[in-house]
């Protein structure tokens, strides 16, 4: 039996690429209708978490830029090895959040009763280093203050919420021991006594060589990129946590063979000692039209039935 | 080949007017008439960059949907996948490569003649290159992104670029706004710009933009055989005048580093920032260049352009930007006694 949940930011359908392009007056009800649509689409597909796809977000970290006291909008910066580019925040004072922003970009009203609602937020790191520091005298302050404005937030909304995903491409690169025991001590702090299922998730790099510090994390799921780092890489070590394989590729319109994820599952699966596995998509599907990603998340669903049966 | 000490230039595509746009698609309209717009907006466009002052112009890619599904259009093996977006509300239509790829023809060959014909300045004519037609396209073909690219640039790029020779074309830029994005695959961006144009006698630039660091350029771009770097700066440089170093924390890190390697090819500096309404005071344009030619040390290795297309500002935006970019350079050229 394995779970299945999609992460980050939806790609936008062909309807609301134009409507933003032509600036529609009625886009807001678009965005809405949307995210109502894409909601159902994770349900229909068995998704055991369902999450807010996300469409109305400018980029990953947009509602932090503008909300943030402290942060100024910088020049349009490239997201990681994309060719996706980002407002980058630039610290100009000392951060702090009204508590409000999760609450006010999260389309908490639009989903059904007894759904498990996920939420993507990027760690600390990831924001400290998606930023540019004009203010702090040192990355542990930087990055502690972050841990602090999520922690907020995460207060606000953690009720109503049953899996607070960190998306964490940055931290999926930090190689240092210190520097990684340093971050944990920031996660401990935002997590702490959250009382809600949590999930640290590496994308984009590979940590063959740091999943020994990572499983040390104070989160409940570990997700791994196993797209952009192939299973062979990593040596076997017992894993006593529940691990979201990234198997599906986010950003190739390529279709993954059925048997072939099944097949790598089954390999996760012994090389950690893991008997709870979850499989998600390697990234966000933002970077392939929403054709293909609705035809993954078909294919997630299948896997997962095949899996069961 | 001829020393051009401070030549401005444009570097990529300018919007179209929504007339011109909705009768391109209006499908009434026919296909005669509709060419004949194309024309009309070339005409305009060259027009206009010659007359505000560029000394190198083009047509704005007025003929052009846009630099990269133009080209992938054209290209037998790949196949139109769907927009994405590449931020906020921008997207670009993504290609699928599903076979091998065949050249079909020189995709950029009549627009080039068009503006041959007209033009009374000096031409550079931009292709897009094999690494961004790779990198920007999804593999379901190839093995490798490396046999993927490489096969762009000797069967698609490299006759393209011949036929523009053959016809004329004496100074072409290469685009690859892709190059940095994976800073471990620079020696394939190299070995993919070498084979484009290999055996193929003409001036070659190569246009990067919006890179976190162009230090992951060096000491690769060394082997790179083009005479000239068309970057983008003023995204990322401060509003404020002077030649200071810590005035000009765009330009600073890239343009030390090109010295330090003794380089001699040109760069092309973007002193426009192609993402911002607001223009650019004259005076801060001026010293951009002045703090360029200040740390090279050769006015001659300086030309001068915007960051990249000013397809995402309004034509009059776009327009009023060129003419502080041509009067901004005319002030350094006269502060270095050039004029």
């Amino acid at each position: 039996m394995i779970s299945i949940w999609i992460s980050g930011i939806y790609p936008r359908s062909e309807p609301l690429i134009e409507a933003t392009r032509t600036h529609d007056k009625t886009l807001q009800q678009l965005f809405k209708n949307e995210k109502i649509k894409l909601i159902k689409i994770q349900m229909k597909n068995k998704c055991d978490y369902i999450s807010d796809p996300l469409i109305d977000w400018d980029d990953h970290i947009r509602p932090f830029t503008d909300n943030l006291k402290g942060v100024e909008k910088g020049a349009l910066t490239r997201y990681y090895e994309n060719n996706t580019f980002y407002r980058q925040p630039i610290i100009t004072n000392k951060i702090s959040t009204s508590g409000k922003i999760f609450k006010n970009n999260i389309c908490f009203n639009l989903f059904p009763k007894r759904t498990k609602i996920k939420i993507d937020v990027l760690d600390p790191f990831t924001l400290y280093d998606l930023s540019l520091n004009e203010f702090y005298k040192s990355e542990e302050e930087l990055i502690g203050d972050f841990g602090k404005i999520i922690r907020k937030e995460l207060l606000q909304i953690k009720d109503n919420v049953d899996l607070i995903q960190f998306n964490a491409p940055s931290l999926a690169k930090v190689q240092e021991k210190e520097q990684l025991n340093m971050i944990k001590k920031v996660m401990n702090n935002v997590t702490k006594g959250l009382n809600v299922t949590t999930c640290l998730n590496l994308w984009g790099s590979d940590i063959s060589n740091t999943i020994n510090e990572f499983i040390e994390f104070p989160v409940d799921i570990i997700g791994i990129d196993f797209v952009t780092t192939k299973i062979d890489k990593y040596d076997p070590i017992t894993i006593n946590k529940m691990l979201a394989c990234g198997l599906i590729d986010a950003k190739n319109t390529k279709m993954e063979e059925k048997k072939q994820i099944i097949q790598k599952l089954k390999a996760i699966r012994k090389l950690f000692g893991v008997n709870s596995v979850s499989l998600i998509p390697s990234w966000d599907f933002e970077f392939i039209p929403e054709t293909f990603a609705k035809k993954k998340i078909e294919l997630m669903k299948l896997i997962k039935e095949e899996q069961r049966g | 080949m001829k020393k051009f000490p401070i030549a401005t230039q444009e570097i990529g595509s300018i919007r179209k007017p929504k007339w011109l746009v909705k009768l391109l698609q209006d499908k009434d309209i026919s296909e005669k008439i509709k060419q004949t717009a194309r024309d009309y907006m070339s005409l305009l466009n060259l027009k206009m960059f010659e007359d505000i002052g560029l000394d190198i112009v083009y047509d704005g890619e007025a003929k052009r949907v846009e630099m990269y599904e133009y080209s992938i259009r054209r290209i037998e093996g790949i196949t139109l996948a769907g927009r994405i977006r590449s931020w906020d509300n921008k997207y670009y239509n993504k290609g699928r490569c599903i076979k091998k790829v065949k050249y079909k023809g020189p995709y950029h060959l009549d627009e080039f003649v068009f503006i041959k014909n007209n033009a009374r300045k000096m031409i550079k004519l931009p292709i897009t290159g094999a690494y961004t037609l790779a990198d920007w396209s999804y593999n379901e073909f190839y093995k490798s992104k490396e046999d993927f690219t490489i096969d762009l640039s000797r069967k698609i790029i490299r006759p393209l670029i011949r036929d523009l020779v053959k016809a004329g074309a004496d100074f072409i830029q290469i685009d690859e706004p892709a190059a940095t994005t994976h800073p471990d695959e620079m020696d394939l961006v190299v070995d993919s710009f070498n084979e484009s144009i290999k055996g193929i006698n003409a001036k070659f630039g190569v246009h990067i933009c919006y890179s976190g660091d162009y230090s992951d350029i060096y000491p690769h771009v060394l082997e790179m055989k083009n005479h000239q770097y068309e970057l983008e700066f003023a995204n990322r440089d401060s509003w404020s005048k002077g030649v200071q170093h810590a005035k000009r924390n765009g330009y600073n890190s890239f343009l030390k580093t090109f010295r330090e390697y003794g380089e001699k090819k040109e760069i092309g500096l973007g002193v426009v920032d192609v993402h911002v309404d607001e223009i650019e005071p004259i005076e801060i344009i001026r010293d951009r260049i002045l703090y360029a030619v200040k740390i090279v040390d050769d006015p001659n290795s300086i030309h001068v352009n915007p960051d990249c297309g000013l397809r995402t500002r309004s034509r009059e935006t776009s327009f009023a930007k060129l003419k502080n970019m041509v009067n901004g350079a005319k002030l350094a050229k006269k502060a270095l006694g050039l004029i």
